[in-house]
């Protein structure tokens, strides 16, 4: 959205206001200005200039040699223009003047040049170098500005011959969504006058003539008040567009609109200025000269002016005449109705639209339009007749020939309700967190055209029509109130609360310490990635993409389903990060997703669920060209997962798997028999492709497992006072056998035995082959004396027999 | 034997009086410490004495051993020269051991000191999930269906007909529901846009939600918080400013911007010469919020603020491409 600053001064007086200080004033208080530009300084050093001479040049077929009366002096300019002639007017872009290069890019600052050997001081101006091609619409490539015929003089400043001395403000149209007053110049120039506390002069609109000469027939039928509160329509015959005057082109422009006609221009202008759209029909092709505004009822095909196709649903609001419709409401008209160069009798129309309805059918069809755009945000109705009256007073003024042939026709079909507000002042001040007294607040109120009464402590409110969309609630009370008085003007105030109890969010301090002891421990690099599945990484895995959730609007084809696992993520890291290193180790903490139902609900009257989206910690560690050792990565991350979450006072219990596809050897961990996560080494099948010299060991699991089971009530167990007796043992068994099963079986041989500790594995040639040697140490301890030297031997022989028995051992 | 101790340290101490270098330093120790050394040997014989002698001699042998190694360390200073075991050529620039450290990424580093914050003005921190529902994310919110300020937040829609949450404002909801009020609390977390990727645009980033709802909480009260909160997480004084921003599930709401911290507000190209950084959408929570969570708007108001964790990562690290964050490149991790 722009805002002219010529316009708003036609309305309020702002004299002493720099464009800076008004755009921190609106800012500030009201809606974001993001930029501001001053048209007569962009056209600094830019003057008109007379063309003396045109002489080939010399070393160049296509460049003109010139000599140009800029009266101070006359330049020498070499000049590619196809449309250089003697005597013609030209804009003159002086030495130091900036200029856009072929109309492209930020502005360059025009230094002296000599071009192919011949000095050039300037430079004639094309009028998209000097970013002015939507006013002067450029009919070939290499065509220079020609302003002979407009009443410029030789010597002036391009903006003063042309009254470019407008400053413009680009408001961000985002912060204004809530505010449709604010969508055309006289409603900016209200809230400024409110801002400034000026008088605000009227707008000066003629009211509609009455019909002169023959009367043409219009009737008007609204079938749905609800979509359509009001609908005003009148004939105007005799006039044919024709190319706007410079005036109203400059205006348009000014307001950031493109020039069409001067009937469109006319509507367009209308709604920049009080942000009421309007629609001109080619009053010849409204079959009946009858309008019904009225749902599709059925689906049906429509041609818009934009010349696109579009189906609309039955649900659609359309403008029809007796047999078809002619406009979507308020979002585009018909093209056999639109203005043509053989219309010469038009319809306006000047109607309001239901909000909902226009939204849903521009976000239906994907088509915005600056009347949708508008009429989307819930316009005033009471802007219908003022916008039909400004139409028609500028169409007559430009169309000298052109008669009102109708009656005005004004259907009001749902009238508007005036609506008042009941707010205590005790609640404004509560809101507000500082003491204001009811004069100034009545005051402020008053500025902002509300109608105020103030009793024993309450303001009735009556909110101005053009507010009634976003002033519904007390606080919307507060907070007019609080930006007029100035938001900056605000005392800070430490809020007066009670203590509350410490929370107990354990999730977030368990998951630090987890994190940290990764990374500080472990020697993990954390890493982020994004949350959707990686297509290449997913297929390799071998992973179900059925229980995936799907993306129903995807950017790219790496976005058509949320992951399901961390793994393949990282995994896609690691190869790319094997560019740059051999051997490290990578983390993720993130939620995966799965179509089934979890645990949120999705709110609102439903008793449903959402997917079901866990937070997942998963790590991989990595070595690239380093000689196999498969059994310390597998180990690796075994003891990662296992020491991690032994300090959470919580013990896995480790299983074979062949649940995991894509790894072998592979384990699921179970925490009291429930599944918490995996790990193993990734096959090389799996990874060779992408990373042939690669060993990774990977490692998965439930976050909310480690947090469900965490033990936070460890108590210490007393350190022993008598001392412990050790024995190694070495035997051999058969390889089959594993450490596991050894393991379980010691336990409970001897009550003496307290700790089983492996120290060595090893097959050799020389054991045998399909057997292996196996060393660890027991430790030997009595909780309430010494041990002597034979009880051990006798738990000793006891376990020999019992491993002797149970494995075949060995025993060396 | 108490009398040999005895005659022993006065004859070494007397030798060691006439002592001229370190060689012959040297010497006398080693006839006295060495293995074979005369004070050696009649330490051993401590050893063999009568069990009730044994300890008093003991500790008087321990004594005098320990007074002339004492006085042998005092000569060798004197005397010059080197430890026997000092005697190794040593490169004291050779780099330390390589501890294999790992590296919290930078948005955890961030988010956790803004936590840290948080916890000390009684916030909970909470979390919520991902996938939402278009209830939480919008309706519950004051955005009902057909209200343009759906455009605001172009969002990743789910065949499903669920989305991936545009901000963490859905939590104040879940929150309220969850734990009533008076409730403080902030929202770290994962959001969503659809909407194609450049330097300072990724569809994928992280905000902070905060919350607190109390008995009479005011536009005064948010400014003092809001400017406490983030004096901790920039660590110095900050200059705080509010401007009308239009979000539907605040009212009145805000835009906060700071003082540029890098040019004290005279203006520079960090914020656009208007020496003022946007840094957080905030407001005071809208009844209609209040209601879906229900909780009573009579009594009770709140704030909720919005902070931009990623771009708080960006400006505190100087990272001027957000595609490094979800990028995973060690060589950027290893940084942090």
């Amino acid at each position: 959205m722009q805002l002219s600053r010529n316009w708003i001064r036609q309305y309020v007086s702002l004299l002493e206001v720099t464009p800076k200080e008004l755009a921190l004033a609106l800012t500030m208080a009201t809606v974001e200005v993001e930029a501001i530009i001053d048209q007569a300084k962009e056209l600094e050093g830019i003057v008109v200039g007379r063309v003396l001479e045109v002489v080939k040049h010399p070393q160049a077929d296509r460049l003109w040699v010139c000599r140009v009366d800029i009266k101070r002096e006359t330049l020498q300019i070499i000049c590619g223009g196809s449309n250089l002639s003697k005597g013609i007017l030209v804009a003159v872009a002086t030495v130091g003047s900036h200029v856009r290069w072929h109309g492209k890019g930020e502005p360059i600052a025009l230094e002296k040049a000599k071009i192919r050997g011949i000095e050039s001081n300037g430079m004639i101006a094309a009028a998209n170098e000097l970013g002015l091609q939507r006013l002067f619409p450029l009919a070939s490539e290499h065509e220079i500005l020609d302003m002979t015929g407009y009443k410029v003089r030789v010597g002036e400043l391009l903006a003063e011959a042309l009254g470019l001395d407008d400053v413009i403000f680009v408001i961000d149209n985002k912060s204004m969504t809530h505010r449709p007053d604010l969508w055309g110049q006289y409603g900016l120039a209200r809230e400024i006058a409110a801002l400034y506390d000026k008088r605000l002069k009227p707008l000066k609109i003629p009211p509609l003539p009455k019909p002169a000469g023959e009367t043409l027939p219009l009737e008007v039928v609204v079938s749905d008040p609800s979509l359509c509160s009001r609908y005003a329509a009148v004939v105007v015959d005799s006039l044919a567009p024709e190319p706007s005057p410079f005036w109203l082109r400059k205006e348009l422009e000014t307001l950031g609109l493109k020039s069409v006609n001067s009937v469109v221009d006319v509507t367009n202008y209308v709604m920049a200025s009080i942000g009421q759209p309007l629609h001109a029909f080619d009053y010849d092709h409204v079959e009946g000269a009858k309008i019904v505004v009225a749902k599709a009822g059925k689906k049906v095909r429509f041609r818009a002016l934009n010349a696109e196709t579009y189906v609309v649903s039955e649900e659609t609001l359309l403008i029809n005449d007796e047999k078809r419709p002619i406009a979507l409401a308020g979002i585009i008209g018909g093209a056999d109705s639109s203005i043509g160069s053989d219309t010469r009798r038009i319809v306006i129309e000047a109607a309001n639209f239901n909000a909902v309805s226009v939204r849903r059918t521009t976000m239906a069809l994907g088509l915005r339009t600056d009347a949708s755009a508008r009429f989307e945000k819930q316009l005033d109705a009471e802007l219908v007749p003022q916008a039909l009256a400004m139409a028609v007073d500028l169409l007559l003024r430009l169309h000298p020939s052109a008669r009102v042939a109708s009656n005005a026709l004004d259907v009001v079909a749902s009238p508007n309700r005036q609506m008042t507000l009941e707010v205590s002042h005790d609640f404004l001040i509560r809101r507000l967190g500082f003491m204001l007294d009811a004069k100034t607040v009545i005051g402020l109120l008053k500025r902002l055209a509300f109608g105020v009464s103030h009793n024993r402590g309450r303001y009735t409110i009556t909110v101005p029509t053009f507010r009634s969309r976003d002033i519904s609630i007390p606080e919307d009370i507060v907070e007019e109130v609080a930006r007029l008085h100035r938001y900056d003007a605000i005392e800070p105030r430490m809020p007066v609360v009670s203590v509350p109890a410490p929370s107990r969010d354990a999730r977030s301090r368990i998951e630090r310490a987890l994190k940290c002891m990764l990374t500080y421990g472990m020697g993990y690099d954390e890493l982020y990635n994004y949350s959707f599945s990686d297509a290449y990484w997913s297929e390799r895995l071998g992973l179900d993409e059925r229980i995936a959730v799907r993306v129903a609007n995807a950017l790219a084809s790496e976005q058509q389903a949320l992951r399901t696992t961390l793994l393949p993520g990282l995994l896609h890291r690691v190869a790319d990060n094997l560019r740059w290193r051999d051997t490290f180790s990578l983390f993720e903490m993130g939620r995966v997703f799965f179509a089934e139902l979890g645990e949120y609900g999705v709110g609102g009257l439903l008793e449903n669920f959402l997917p079901r989206q866990p937070q997942m910690v998963a790590g991989l560690i990595v070595r690239q060209n380093t000689p196999r050792e498969d059994t310390e990565l597998f180990l690796r991350a075994k003891g990662h997962l296992e020491k991690g979450f032994m300090q959470f006072g919580i013990d896995l219990v480790f299983e074979d798997a062949d649940t995991y596809r894509f790894s072998e050897p592979a384990c699921v961990a179970r925490i009291n028999k429930s599944l918490a996560g995996g790990f193993g080494l990734m096959k090389k099948s799996v990874i060779s492709d992408a990373m042939p010299q690669a060993a990774i060991a990977w490692w998965e699991f439930d976050f909310a497992m480690l947090l469900k089971y965490a033990d936070q009530s460890r108590r210490y167990v007393p350190l022993p006072k008598y001392p412990s007796i050790e024995r190694d043992i070495s035997m051999i068994v058969d390889a089959k056998v594993q450490w596991g099963m050894i393991e379980r079986t010691l336990h409970g041989v001897s009550p003496l035995l307290k700790r089983i500790r492996l120290f060595d594995v090893f097959t050799s040639e020389r054991i045998g082959k399909d057997k292996k040697s196996i060393g660890f140490r027991l430790e030997f301890a009595h909780d309430d004396r010494t041990l002597e030297a034979k009880e051990v031997e006798e738990s000793i022989a006891k376990l020999t027999a019992v491993l002797e028995k149970a494995f075949h051992a060995v025993i060396r | 034997m108490d009398k040999r101790l005895e005659s022993l340290k006065k004859d070494f101490l007397v030798a060691l009086a006439k002592l001229k270098d370190r060689t012959q330093l040297d010497q006398l120790y080693q006839n006295y410490f060495g293995r074979k050394g005369v004070l050696t040997q009649a330490l051993r014989q401590v050893k063999e004495l009568a069990a009730e002698e044994r300890p008093r001699v003991g500790k008087l042998a321990n004594e005098i051993k320990g007074e002339l190694e004492h006085v042998v360390r005092e000569a060798r200073v004197r005397l010059g020269g080197e430890l026997e075991t000092d005697r190794v050529a040593f490169d004291t620039t050779l780099p330390g051991t390589e501890v294999p450290l790992g590296h919290l990424h930078p948005i955890t580093t961030i988010q956790y000191q803004i936590e840290d914050i948080a916890r000390e003005m009684g916030f909970m921190i909470l979390d919520g999930p991902e996938v939402e529902s278009e209830y939480y994310n919008f309706t519950a919110l004051n955005i009902p269906p057909d209200h343009p300020a759906r455009d605001m937040q172009d969002t990743f829609w789910l065949t499903n007909g669920h989305l991936l949450r545009t901000h963490t404002s859905p939590v104040q909801v879940r929150a309220l529901q969850k734990y009533g009020a008076p409730f403080r609390g902030i929202v770290p977390g994962r959001v969503f846009r659809y909407e194609a990727t450049d330097a300072s645009h990724d569809h994928t980033f992280y905000q902070v939600e905060g919350l607190m709802v109390d008995e009479n909480i005011s536009i005064a009260n948010l400014i003092a918080m809001m400017k406490a909160l983030l004096q901790g997480v920039f660590q110095t004084t900050v200059e705080v400013r509010l401007r009308p921003g239009y979000f539907p599930f605040v009212e009145p709401g805000f835009e906060l911007d700071i003082k540029c911290l890098i040019c004290n507000g005279d203006g520079c190209s960090v914020c656009k010469r208007t020496g003022w950084l946007e840094l957080m959408p905030c407001g005071l929570v809208h009844p209609a919020v209040l209601r879906a969570s229900n909780v009573d708007p009579d009594r009770f108001s709140g704030f909720a603020f919005g902070l931009g964790l990623t771009r708080l990562v960006m400006m505190k690290y100087g990272i001027h491409d957000i595609r490094l964050l979800l990028g995973g490149d060690i060589r950027f991790l290893e940084q942090f």
